[in-house]
């Protein structure tokens, strides 16, 4: 039993990035798609302006590097992260305090455990005086999940959109907070926080010598890590491809890349779609050459 | 409406009505009587009008075998939708769109058919999209499969939820205003044109004014009005005896010049629609000394792309032609007209559908909004901008603003040729409402579709304009809405004479090349603002 537990807490994390990884890989590798940016575009901002336009408002465009503000590209997500900021200015159902909650709990969560497992490994402090980060993480996460559950089902708009998935993933973030809220109530909650992560890199953790609210709580973050790559809590990782490789992309095609390389290997790919005005059978690139628009 | 899989209901009757009473109010400005006219039995018989009481397709109800088949292609649709080979143009954001929104309708407010129509829940940009989410959970995930409405998985594919949905894709205007809320990047409207997509391309299902009359005319003739290059060369001819009448100059058009820097690709509706507009471009260029040429190749003569909104294959069909008849003159530029679509067909979306090394990619495509800065700042053309003495305001093209990033050269040929009498529309650039026609709505005209985009797809831009000129709605102000596309300015026309704003308030408009012409000094007034454009 002890086995399992050591390897599941041991995989668990790693299991996480692991499936990150492969999940990037594939959207990555999805073919090259044709350009759809939504502006402003976050790097293009200049100077004082109120927007962000493309590169397309110069004239002889193709002939001028393109200058783009990178840092400004990776701060502008910042807004959404810790202060969801669009939900804020847009969502009309007051998903956004609660969700506030939740997301910050969720990100003290994982400093909190990041804290813990620097304690144990590599240098040691009073835990005890950063135990205000867990009260925050936990009392957040308990708001924010209770909140918008209670927001999701006695909102009649929000309640058509939801599912008993939905309800389940909500209620699982409230246990895992909730777990953690008792035990950090529990008197000597330092010392095992630190032995169970300890334990953990050790590979030593023997559940006996845990409380069943402790065991619980981290059983239940280790399935939430692995169950994020999985579920929507992917969400968060996803904004990657959504934001910077699409909607804020706002570069063109460059000769020799390897984008190109793919966008001539996608030109042979084979039209299976069957409505009369396509060419079965035919490329891409034969279907846009053809001269003979009858219907087949 | 209680449950969404009521969207599957096996009925002719409506899933909402659509009533006057509960859309936006146009008051005080207006004051609307007309209900919407009861459908007569004959045609509810004939058509289906069971989403809200309106169509777009003149399609005939079909029997029950051709029902069954269409259930079968409309899964294989959806399947190739998200093969890499079948889709590559849009899979990646399409499949992250379709796999990851986490439901807080935040998108909801940007929408401004959901908020003209009083908020009707089928019109909500993620409601179409979450029919479609449940659809492919349920019959291509294992998760759905085994767990049905627990992951709610549960819109049962029947004739009704196809036809219902074909239906609900042509109530976008694939503005995307939706994708600007979104905090996790998620496109609804990408959603909508997919479906709209997969809709012609695996049923051969699209309106008539967009497949047969559309794109399949644009190829065929040359043209999506039916312009053939001969009519095209009679009515350039007329246009250069237009302006010689008017300005007292004779400018020659130049067209299938050799050696030309540019080709000016026009929307060929502008030829029919608004001359004026075509001469306008002559008489700037013409005076700026641009060396540019039109063409008279089929096709060549008509920019527009109507794939854009409804089918790759068509989309790239039509661009590949007109960018070969732009490096067959030898141009170095392929430069747009006053056309949204057009714009983002041929500088965003193209720029990946062929290689780089393509000597047709190699022609650079750029819009002529920068163009027109230059030539305004240029001092080459003296203008006098008290010419344009007037409360104006612009409306941004969806296409050119949010879609492709041209935001401010336009306001600075404006801001240059008026006498501060320039105001924006709140809100604007990448914010602002679409038009109400865009992704093809301003040309559809079958059965009781526009009455719907009148009375609905419309009601917000035309709040805005009349909310944009409150301080001077009397009737002896001229006031000019600019629009630098085609298909916006159909719909602004369209606006204006439904709602009598000319008569009313005296509510015109005007493309960005013929309000640049009136402020040229050298020349007579080129705006009559005393009559409507057409």
């Amino acid at each position: 039993m002890d086995i399992l537990l050591n390897l599941f807490a041991f995989l668990s994390p790693l299991l996480l990035l692991l499936g990150i990884g492969i999940k990037f890989a594939r959207i990555a590798n999805q073919p090259v798609h044709v350009r759809w940016e939504i502006y402003d575009i976050p790097s293009a901002k200049r100077g004082e302006a109120e927007h962000a336009g493309s590169y397309l408002e110069e004239i002889d465009w193709m002939k001028k590097e393109p200058k783009k503000n990178l840092l400004v590209e990776f701060v502008e997500p910042l807004k959404e992260i810790f202060f969801l900021h669009r939900v804020k200015k847009f969502n009309i159902y007051g998903l956004w305090i609660w969700s506030l909650f939740l997301h910050w709990g969720i990100w003290l969560l994982f400093l909190w455990v990041f804290l813990v497992l620097l304690n144990a490994t590599l240098y040691s402090f009073n835990l005890e005086n950063l135990i205000f980060i867990a009260y925050l993480s936990y009392g957040f996460g308990v708001l924010g999940s209770l909140g918008l559950f209670v927001k999701r089902i006695s909102n009649k708009e929000l309640k058509l959109y939801t599912s008993g998935i939905d309800y389940v993933n909500l209620f699982f973030l409230f246990l895992l907070f909730f777990t953690g809220l008792l035990m950090i109530q529990l008197d000597d909650y330092s010392n095992e926080v630190l032995s169970y992560m300890k334990g953990i890199v050790s590979f030593t953790l023997q559940s006996e010598n845990f409380s069943t609210l402790t065991l619980l709580h981290f059983l239940i973050f280790e399935i939430f890590l692995l169950y994020i790559p999985f579920s929507k809590f992917f969400h968060g990782p996803v904004k990657f491809f959504t934001f910077h490789k699409i909607l804020w992309n706002d570069s063109y095609q460059k000769k020799g890349s390897r984008e190109e390389k793919k966008i001539m290997q996608q030109l042979n790919y084979k039209v299976k779609w069957a409505a009369p005005h396509i060419l079965p059978e035919k490329s891409w690139l034969e279907n846009a050459q053809n001269t003979n628009f009858d219907e087949k | 409406m209680k449950n969404l899989r009521d969207f599957s209901k096996e009925t002719q009757d409506t899933l909402e009505d659509i009533n006057l009473e509960d859309l936006v109010s146009l008051s005080p400005y207006l004051e609307e009587k007309d209900g919407f006219k009861e459908l007569s039995a004959d045609l509810k018989d004939k058509y289906d009008f069971s989403l809200d009481g309106f169509t777009a397709f003149p399609f005939p109800i079909p029997s029950e075998e051709e029902k069954a088949k269409i259930v079968e292609k409309f899964l294989k649709g959806i399947e190739k939708l998200l093969d890499p080979e079948s889709n590559w143009t849009f899979l990646k954001p399409f499949s992250l769109s379709l796999k990851y929104c986490v439901k807080c309708n935040t998108c909801a407010e940007a929408c401004h058919v959901y908020v003209g129509s009083g908020r009707k829940e089928i019109y909500r940009p993620n409601f179409r999209s979450e029919i479609l989410r449940r659809i492919y959970k349920r019959y291509f995930t294992p998760s759905g499969k085994l767990l049905k409405s627990f992951v709610s998985a549960d819109i049962e594919v029947n004739y009704y939820t196809i036809r219902r949905l074909l239906e609900l894709a042509y109530r976008c205007t694939l503005c995307r205003r939706c994708a600007l809320y979104c905090p996790i990047g998620i496109d609804n409207g990408l959603i909508a044109r997919e479906l709209r997509k997969m809709f012609s391309q695996e049923l051969g299902m699209a309106p008539v004014e967009v497949y047969k009359k559309g794109s399949r005319q644009h190829l065929k003739a040359g043209s999506s009005t039916g312009m053939g290059p001969e009519a095209f060369k009679d009515i350039i001819k007329f246009i250069e005896e237009d302006i010689h009448e008017r300005i007292g100059k004779k400018i020659s058009i130049p067209v299938d010049k050799k050696g030309a820097a540019i080709l000016l690709l026009h929307n060929g509706g502008e030829y029919l629609a608004w001359p004026d507009h075509i001469a306008a471009f002559a008489i700037l260029f013409d005076f700026a000394g641009i060396n540019y040429t039109l063409s008279s190749e089929t096709l060549g003569y008509d920019g527009v792309n109507y794939g854009a909104w409804y089918d790759d294959v068509e989309l790239a069909r039509i661009g590949l032609r007109h960018l070969q008849i732009a490096h067959d003159l030898g141009v170095k530029k392929l430069v747009i007209g006053e056309c949204g679509h057009s714009h983002k067909v041929y500088t965003i979306v193209f720029d990946k559908i062929l290689p780089a090394s393509s000597p047709l990619w190699n022609i650079q495509r750029e819009s002529c909004l920068p163009l027109m800065r230059e030539i305004v700042k240029s001092g080459k053309i003296k203008f006098d901008p008290n010419r344009n003495n007037f409360p104006v305001t612009m409306h941004d093209s969806c296409n050119i603003v949010r879609l492709m990033g041209v935001m401010q050269p336009q306001r600075d040929v404006i801001q240059a040729l008026t006498p501060n009498t320039f105001r924006e529309m709140n809100p604007n650039r990448s914010y602002n409402y679409c038009c109400g026609g865009g992704s093809g709505f301003a040309i559809i005209r079958s059965l009781n579709f526009p009455t719907w985009r009148i009375k609905v797809s419309f009601r917000l831009k035309t709040k805005q304009i009349l909310d944009t000129f409150s301080d001077v709605l009397e009737k002896d102000i001229p006031k000019v809405v600019i629009a630098t596309c085609s298909n916006c300015k159909g719909a602004l026309r369209d606006i204006i004479k439904t709602y009598d704003l000319f008569e009313k308030y005296k509510i015109t408009y005007s493309g960005l090349a013929e309000f640049i012409v009136n402020a040229i000094a050298d020349i007579p007034p080129f705006l009559n603002l005393d009559e409507l454009p057409e």
